[in-house]
């Protein structure tokens, strides 16, 4: 018989030795690399857990689907032909302008545009840490994504790949807090950095002096600098130019143009560069 | 403590935890702010709570660190983090479940309330620590809520309970 009322014996040592093996675990796996692996397994191990919570999202996806009419669905045709016959029109003498504009960078002496190949994938989970603007993709190691690569959708650009599993990609999000993007100015070419101001809301740029040639409402695009986004794609708008007396920084805020709280589809952009090793070393640190 | 009867309706403790996973890593609908994610009860330290006053002998220590562990894998935080959360939630509640058991519910809950706030600022401090990250002071609204659905969590798996293990 179990006696009632038993003596529970070392409940404070097996605690602090389970603590503490999270302690050593916490530590190790914010400084160095050496548990990426594990990671990596367990979570592909872990997939299909991600995938059945996506199942109340499909399940309302699916529903508003069966109560749409067929008209509407016409409509939705008729107009997305529209649109591409629109984009083909644009982009028909695309192929001339590269070659074009190729040729007079070889005249300038500097290097060719290197040609971005892109995967489609779709967002299948976001973190559900309101701390961190990170989101799940549905592409891994087996269509070749690795760390480091950046991450676009139709707009502009999203975020840059910090892990991935099998099938899975962890994206963090341009508008993290750890996350800064080298940009320059469409309309000035004045070089800055902005970096996440937390949430899926807005970045902000640090460190530029309320005389530089910035205006409320221009378009910043990736400058290529430190190799991490390739060149010129667009990252947001400067919603804010402010510059107070006595600080000698501007306030800055600016609007991500890519739509980043949709659970649409994101691209991830496979470029001819080759990275330094320590580059997607960096990039996953960050990503913690 | 192999006997029969200690397996009894282990399929009803393992499926409340998964069902504590999904709901943790379950996405917000589009559309919804990313700070109403501060009102996500935190489930798994909830369900975790109640089975160890309930079946301490069952539940403790060890099955907190692998389900926070598995935490930790699908929703890429640090290693350990939850899985250090939960050990701690559970030898709370595993030191003075005698005690936690004879109290009303809501006392039950201000007892919750205390333990994930403590928790809360355990976890605030790592992180801040380790990832640079500033915080905000709205992570203090998810042990108030956690302890708002405490009656409900604690209800609907003892009825579980009673029904399928003892």
């Amino acid at each position: 018989m179990k006696p009632l009322f038993q003596k529970r014996v070392g409940i404070g040592v097996k605690a602090s030795g389970l603590i503490f093996a999270c302690v050593i675990l916490v530590s190790v796996d914010a400084s160095t690399l050496w548990l990426k692996s594990f990671k990596t397994l367990a979570g592909t191990a872990l997939e299909p857990v991600l995938m059945i919570s996506q199942w109340p999202n499909q399940a309302a996806d699916s529903f508003s689907v069966f109560f749409t009419t067929r008209k509407t669905f016409r409509d939705e045709i008729e107009r997305l032909n529209l649109q591409i016959l629109t984009m083909r029109t644009s982009t028909q003498k695309m192929a001339a302008l590269l070659q074009e504009n190729n040729r007079l960078r070889q005249l300038l002496g500097s290097s060719e545009r290197i040609q971005e190949a892109v995967l489609i994938t779709e967002v299948i989970g976001v973190d559900p840490n309101p701390n961190h603007a990170r989101i799940t993709v549905d592409k891994g190691t087996s269509d070749n994504v690795a760390i480091g690569q950046a991450v676009i959708d139709d707009r502009g650009l999203v975020g840059k790949v910090v892990a991935s599993t099998l099938g899975t990609s962890t994206i963090l999000l341009i508008t993290d807090q750890t996350q800064a993007v080298p940009v320059r100015s469409l309309r000035s070419g004045l070089q800055l950095i902005v970096e996440g101001g937390g949430g899926f809301a807005d970045l902000v740029g640090r460190h530029v002096p309320g005389t530089a040639d910035l205006r409320v409402g221009d378009t910043l695009v990736t400058s290529g600098l430190g190799q991490v986004f390739p060149n010129g794609y667009p990252v947001a708008v400067v919603s804010q130019f402010e510059q107070s007396q006595g600080n000698p920084f501007a306030t800055i805020q600016a609007k991500p143009l890519a739509h980043l709280s949709a659970r649409s589809h994101v691209l991830i952009l496979f470029s001819t560069a080759v990275m330094p090793e320590n580059y997607s070393n960096g990039a996953a640190i960050n990503g913690q | 403590m192999a006997s029969e009867a200690s397996s009894k309706g282990s399929w009803v403790i393992l499926s409340s935890l998964f069902m504590a996973l999904i709901l943790t890593i379950l996405p917000l609908p589009e559309g919804v702010p990313m700070e109403m994610g501060y009102l996500r009860p935190d489930w798994l330290a909830l369900v975790i709570v109640y089975w160890t006053l309930a079946l301490p002998d069952r539940v403790g220590l060890l099955t907190a660190f692998f389900v926070g562990l598995l935490a930790d894998v699908i929703s890429g935080s640090l290693l350990g983090l939850h899985a250090m959360g939960l050990v701690m939630v559970a030898s709370f509640a595993l030191a003075a479940y005698q005690r936690i058991r004879m109290l009303a519910v809501w006392q039950q809950a201000t007892i919750v309330f205390l333990i994930l706030t403590l928790l809360q600022i355990v976890s605030v401090l790592i992180t801040v620590q380790l990832s640079g990250r500033a915080f905000s002071w709205l992570t203090f609204l998810i042990p108030l809520v956690s302890a708002l659905v405490w009656p409900w969590i604690f209800l609907g798996l003892r009825a579980l309970r009673r029904r399928f293990i003892n």
